[in-house]
């Protein structure tokens, strides 16, 4: 594989990265399925692993952490926190007294004494900026951790954070990771050329769109997903909606588009992403070995010019078919009450 | 709410009527005659609204003379708003965002207005070539030597309206005081960010195109013939209601026409009313081209709508969506570009 810089820390990353989010009782909860899974991720030159405390509520780390037991330093270790650990309303969140708290559990957990990258899960509206900002330089300075980054930010809180470190003089944050796929562009729009103009890394997730993109689904045949994720994630899987049912007919033209160019869907969906500019890695999220095995191909392919415009013609530049893929909504769309003026409550109005 | 309730435009001590007359249709481009244009501005400004917006291209200069000569002896009573940026003739030089133009395009503006100054000199677009430093040290400036009162942005997206915020605070120049935006009820995508960050950063906004350029008069409906539109020759597709890119906004046009009609009220009254009810918005600019035209906007600003009206609009439109990607007022660099989506191929 050919590595990467991660934006413009002096880390090399290789162009995939192991997302871990499958192994444990969300998914695969077989232990020695999953280390051999890691292992063979590393062997094939993949060298940054990515988890967070939440998946699998804790079991994800613990399975990272055994399968990393003497081979520690040579990964790039990335975790998040941010999502509701067990049920008390401080365990979560991205508070200084939380982020304390949860990165000591994470550590004891991959049974390491620091990350390389700790990333905010999503965005708080509730906390200031500055209280984040702060506590995880102050992780920096301790040891625990050697960058922090961002998961799904609105673009313009990516800018708001470069300019708040910068004016405090502190660490900034260094990646971001944002969701993106054929069916989900929404990222070239705004956050990847912020990543590039601010030089952040950028690790994206979901190449694959949750599956849709894995060749396994076609127009008019039964829905034969795991259920797992259907269960998880209904918005993004249920076959009934009719945003699911768009995806499933533009995965099919997908499908004859790399039929054509003598590739598979999967191949075509992770080229197309390690194809921007600004994505440092692809962050794929095998659940077996063969899953694994048909996407460690695809740092091979390169899409020619005509690929790519097709692609452009299926899915325009910019358009994320489902708003539930975009993996955060602000309060300002699902709040009503932030885009009301208090004086329209009044009994007369039309 | 009245044309006199005035609002704060962002944390400016300024007071701005709830409806700001745009005068793009003055002039040439939108076939208003001088004396139609002068009679628009005086009823607006005798009914209530305070704030007239023109810019440098409209109509070539045309609209600036136009406003110019109306407010002559009524200039104070006005805040009086206009733009750079767009390219006024075919000198290289005579356009964008650099210090250079900035300084000499507001003396154009100064001149064909028959003032001394502007109350708000707005950006018209972002440009990505020049520094957006450089352009608001050279309003900031402007603001010193007494030409502007305050500066503004237009179409800005949401990253460049927080990069103008930091980058005036880091040099401790005056920072940018409003933003200029498309909204309606068919065009609803500042809501997820540039409404909220205009909330944060104290931002003005004054929002452009309440009608969706026309969707919304109640002429666009399903089954109806094609509304002729001067500017559908200008523009083409955009408003051709056979299109099947333009199905799903007629789709909602048609329904949101239905609603009005259950309200007993006009879509027209429906569209604004809808796009004053949003907190963060400071001023609606319309854009009568006639007497007529003004007067179906001015009753408007009494109807408020119940939150069980916001709800089915919500439905009908839900919040954030943009039907074409032309309706924003610009498509992302990144977006139109290819090359700058693709690593080249070693």
């Amino acid at each position: 594989m050919t590595y990467r810089h991660l934006g413009r820390t002096g880390v090399q990353v290789s162009p995939l990265t192991l997302g871990a989010m499958n192994f444990g009782s969300w998914a695969n909860p077989d232990h020695e399925d999953a280390t051999r899974i890691i292992h063979r991720a590393l062997d094939a030159g993949i060298n940054v692993v990515d988890t967070a405390d939440v998946y699998s509520q804790g079991e994800n780390e613990e399975i990272v952490g055994k399968a990393l037991k003497g081979r520690r330093d040579d990964v790039i270790l990335a975790s998040k926190f941010h999502g509701q650990i067990g049920s008390d309303p401080n365990h979560r969140g991205n508070s200084r007294r939380w982020i304390f708290t949860a990165i000591e559990d994470s550590l004891r957990r991959l049974q390491t004494d620091h990350l390389d990258l700790y990333q905010i899960h999503r965005p708080d509206p509730g906390t200031d900026f500055d209280e984040t900002l702060g506590a995880l330089n102050d992780l920096v300075r301790q040891g625990k951790i050697r960058y922090f980054g961002t998961t799904t930010f609105e673009p313009h809180q990516l800018v708001e954070a470069q300019w708040a470190a910068d004016r405090r003089h502190l660490q900034r944050p260094v990646t971001e990771q944002p969701p993106y796929s054929i069916l989900a562009r929404a990222a070239e729009r705004a956050t990847l050329p912020i990543a590039q103009k601010h030089g952040l890394g950028v690790l994206t997730w979901s190449p694959l769109a949750g599956g849709w993109l894995s060749g396994r689904y076609r127009a008019g045949e039964p829905e034969t997903a795991e259920s797992s994720r259907l269960t998880r994630q209904p918005h993004r899987h249920d076959p009934d909606l009719v945003a699911n049912q768009r995806k499933r007919a533009v995965a099919e033209e997908l499908l004859k588009l790399a039929d054509d160019a003598g590739l598979s869907l999967i191949h075509l969906s992770l080229a197309f992403v390690l194809q921007h500019p600004a994505v440092s890695t692809v962050i794929i999220g095998p659940r077996t070995l063969d899953h694994l095995e048909s996407q460690l191909g695809a740092v091979d392919v390169t899409l020619s010019s005509d690929i790519l415009d097709r692609i452009d013609e299926i899915v325009a530049p910019g358009i994320t078919i489902s708003p539930a893929d975009e993996g955060y909504l602000p309060p300002s769309l699902t709040d009503a009450a932030t885009r009301r003026r208090a004086t329209n409550a009044g009994k007369d109005d039309h | 709410m009245a044309l006199q309730d005035f609002r704060v435009l962002g944390r400016t001590g300024v007071n701005v009527s709830p409806l700001t007359l745009g005068t793009m249709n003055f002039g040439a481009r939108g076939k208003t005659t001088h004396e139609d244009g002068i009679r628009v501005i005086h009823r607006a400004l005798d009914a209530g609204i305070n704030v007239v917006d023109t810019a440098d291209t409209y109509s070539h200069g045309e609209s600036e003379e136009i406003v110019g000569k109306a407010l002559k002896g009524r200039r104070h009573d006005v805040i009086l708003a206009s733009k750079f940026h767009n390219a006024v003739d075919d000198n290289p030089q005579h356009r964008g965002n650099s210090r250079r133009w900035i300084t000499e395009a507001v003396e154009g503006s100064l001149r064909r207005l028959g003032t001394d100054h502007l109350d708000l000199y707005q950006v018209h677009r972002p440009e990505s070539q020049t520094e957006i430093g450089e352009t608001v040290a050279a309003l900031d400036d402007l603001v010193r030597a007494g030409k502007i009162r305050y500066y503004g942005t237009s179409v800005f997206s949401p990253a460049e309206l927080v990069e103008a915020q930091w980058v005036a605070d880091a040099r401790n120049l005056q920072r940018s005081s409003s933003e200029q935006v498309p909204y309606s009820l068919l065009i609803r995508g500042i809501e997820r960010e540039t409404l909220p960050i205009a909330r944060k950063y104290g931002l003005g906004v004054i929002t452009y195109g309440p009608l969706a350029a026309g969707w919304l008069t109640g002429k666009y409906r399903i089954g109806a013939p094609q509304p002729e539109s001067y500017r559908a020759e200008l523009i083409k597709g955009r408003f051709d209601i056979d299109a099947p890119s333009n199905a799903e906004k007629l789709a909602a046009a048609d329904a949101l026409a239905v609603l009005a009609e259950e309200l007993g009220i006009s879509l027209i009254q429906l569209s604004l009313a809808f796009v004053l009810s949003h907190p963060d918005v400071t001023s609606a600019i319309v854009g009568p081209r006639t007497v007529e035209h003004l007067d179906t906007y001015l009753d408007v600003v009494d109807v408020p709508l119940s939150a069980d009206v916001l709800d089915k609009i919500d439905e009908i439109v839900p919040p954030g969506t943009v039907f074409a990607e032309r309706d924003t007022g610009k498509i992302p660099e990144a977006l139109a570009r290819p090359e700058l989506r693709r690593r080249p191929i070693a």
